[in-house]
């Protein structure tokens, strides 16, 4: 199935490269809730994840439009965001940013009992209340459904370290649930 | 626990930016594109990149598919082989081996197709057979176990060919084209027996065993009978299209092959001459033969001559017969020289058998005194002679009608001068 999917992705990226708005659109709409969400979990700002997102498919087409080729579609993506992510939180450091936009350092106690049926905010807490890094392989696997290997090339490490990241992320994950 | 914690970490999909942004962006991106790619004509690559990247896909199987059909392509070449490799006939291996050759008579249908299948399998057996004999890693009772098996098949396929050629004969007609298919198959078969008595013949000398020794000459009279036969179904085809602007199988052709057949049978009774006439030394030699014994020897041996040079004669007339193309005297001639021939050689072989029991009783009485080994050598020569009873060609013991001998009764009386007693026999 992913395997089709790549495939497909394939195609609309070579139509889109030569000026098919519905191709582009078509892959738009496959993934822009999937970088909004990785944005999200990142700077933990709705406003901001959007409009990284928007950023991230306009960095997309202009790349594309420059002729270059791109192997993988969806892991070139995320990169695309990450990077955006890097530049914002960059930029962050330099200049005094409105209160509204800053990050909520303080970490809310939170216990839960997984047997149970937890809300979406229950577990959006808890999804926040892990480190940056494991916070963003915990949604690429486990919301995301995607693979070790394209995990490792979206964050840029070795499949092992992803396997240790998730490992140790799960045992934090532990931390949370009511004995 | 915690794995149900992840199960429910999917519910996070359900975060999503708002539909009105996902609107406005696609709307600005969709825009943006229009505008920058209006009145851009497609590169010439554009259509060529599409294609392979469409096509390829549906040309060029997925990682999967090639290997599975790579394993299965494998396993189909390794069974083959394991099928065409020369193996001795033992375990799996042979249960495939005759599985296959099962299988392929099964598809041939025709007797025509099962003629090939038989031969390709007799070529096989042969190669197979000559394999086992030369090889030294076989113990002795391996050997004989494995080439005992392997001539058997080897004689079943023979046998199996002639068959099919009988049932395809009769399936005939009037078919000018397939009579002619069927003396041409009928030579093949003639000239794959005169290989296997050939194949065979090395066998024993490779093998030098004599259980094997027994079988081979056994599968070997067979195989030569049923080239006879063969070539007596050629010769009627052969002389049923005579007058044929375009015969499948020549005159020529026919007459080749019957002239090996007299070659073999002439070196047959060479060596039978040459075989009695070293038996005829030994037991000469042999001082513990009576007078009486000596002279039935000479008499026995001297029958052998007699029908060696009578089987010469005839084999002499089935060349002139040749000569003037008279194909189906020649061959009958062939037939009596080979009857004859087969009966001077069950006498040496009996006289040659029980020379040996005689040896073997000597030796055990100069060596050893206890009575056991001569009880087994007593046991063997009454079987050589009970064998020898059960034989047409064997003048000197004739039996009733229905009668057998105790074999218990041998050799328990015996005259003084070391004479045989033949006791009462058995209704």
């Amino acid at each position: 199935m992913r395997e089709s999917s790549d495939h497909q992705d394939k195609v609309l990226l070579i139509k889109a490269r030569e000026g098919d708005a519905n191709s582009f659109g078509v892959l738009f709409d496959k993934y822009y809730s999937k970088i909004y969400r990785f944005i999200f979990f990142k700077v933990s700002s709705k406003e901001i994840a959007e409009d990284l997102a928007s950023q991230t498919f306009l960095k997309c087409w202009e790349h594309l439009s420059e002729g270059n080729r791109v192997d993988k579609f969806q892991p070139w993506l995320y990169r695309i965001a990450r990077n955006l992510i890097s530049d914002y939180f960059r930029s962050r450091e330099k200049e005094e940013l409105p209160l509204i936009y800053q990050e909520n350092s303080e970490i809310e106690e939170i216990k839960v009992d997984p047997a149970q049926n937890l809300s979406r905010e229950e577990l959006e807490k808890i999804i926040f209340n892990l480190k940056s890094e494991a916070r963003e392989i915990i949604l690429l696997r486990y919301v995301e459904d995607l693979s070790i290997k394209e995990i490792s090339k979206i964050v840029d490490k070795s499949a092992v370290n992803v396997r240790v990241i998730i490992h140790r992320a799960i045992k934090e994950l532990q931390e949370f649930i009511i004995e | 626990m915690s794995e149900q914690l992840l199960k429910q970490l999917k519910k996070l999909e359900r975060i999503t930016p708002s539909d009105e942004w996902a609107e406005n962006t696609r709307n600005f991106l969709y825009q943006k594109i229009e505008r920058e790619t209006i009145g851009l004509e497609p590169t010439w690559t554009y259509r060529f990149r599409l294609f392979f990247v469409v096509w390829s896909r549906r040309m060029i199987p997925s990682p999967v598919k090639m290997v599975s059909v790579f394993t299965i392509l494998a396993v189909m070449f390794s069974a083959n082989l394991v099928v065409e490799a020369e193996i001795a006939p033992v375990g799996a291996l042979e249960v495939v081996q005759r599985s296959v050759e099962k299988i392929q008579l099964f598809l041939a249908v025709t007797p025509q197709g099962e003629i090939k299948v038989n031969l390709n399998y007799s070529h096989k057996r042969q190669r197979q057979a000559l394999n086992i004999a030369s090889n030294n890693d076989f113990s002795p009772e391996e050997k004989t176990r494995h080439l005992n098996k392997v001539v058997k098949y080897l004689e079943g396929n023979v046998l199996g060919a002639a068959n099919s050629l009988s049932i395809a004969k009769e399936d005939l007609g009037d078919d000018k084209q397939m009579q002619g298919k069927v003396a041409q198959l009928a030579i093949e078969i003639t000239k794959n027996g005169q290989e296997a008595v050939k194949s065979l013949e090395q066998v024993k000398v490779s093998a030098d065993l004599k259980d094997v020794d027994k079988t081979v000459s056994d599968a070997q009279s067979v195989i030569e009978e049923s080239g006879v036969a063969s070539l007596a179904v050629a010769v009627e085809q052969v002389q049923s299209q005579q007058g044929s602007d375009n015969p499948v199988v020549s005159t020529d052709q026919v007459k080749e092959v019957i002239s090996e057949v007299i070659n073999r049978e002439n070196e047959k009774i060479d060596k039978i001459g040459a075989k009695a006439d070293q038996v005829g030394i030994t037991e000469a030699k042999n001082t513990d033969n009576s007078a009486t014994e000596i002279k039935d020897l000479t008499k026995e041996l001297t029958g052998v001559a007699v029908n060696s040079e009578k089987a010469k004669v005839i084999l002499d007339e089935a060349k002139n017969s040749l000569a003037q193309d008279n194909l189906s005297e020649a061959l009958d001639k062939v037939k009596q020289s080979t009857e004859i021939t087969k009966q001077s050689t069950a006498v040496v072989s009996k006289i040659e058998d029980i020379s040996l029991g005689k040896m073997l009783n000597n030796l055990s009485a100069s060596t050893s005194s206890t009575s056991t080994i001569n009880i087994n050598i007593k046991e063997k020569i009454k079987d050589k002679v009970n064998q020898a009873t059960s034989t047409e060609t064997t003048p000197e013991i004739i039996l009733p009608k229905g009668a057998k001998i105790n074999p218990s009764l041998i050799f328990e009386e015996t005259n003084t001068s070391g004479e045989i007693i033949i006791p009462d026999f058995e209704e």
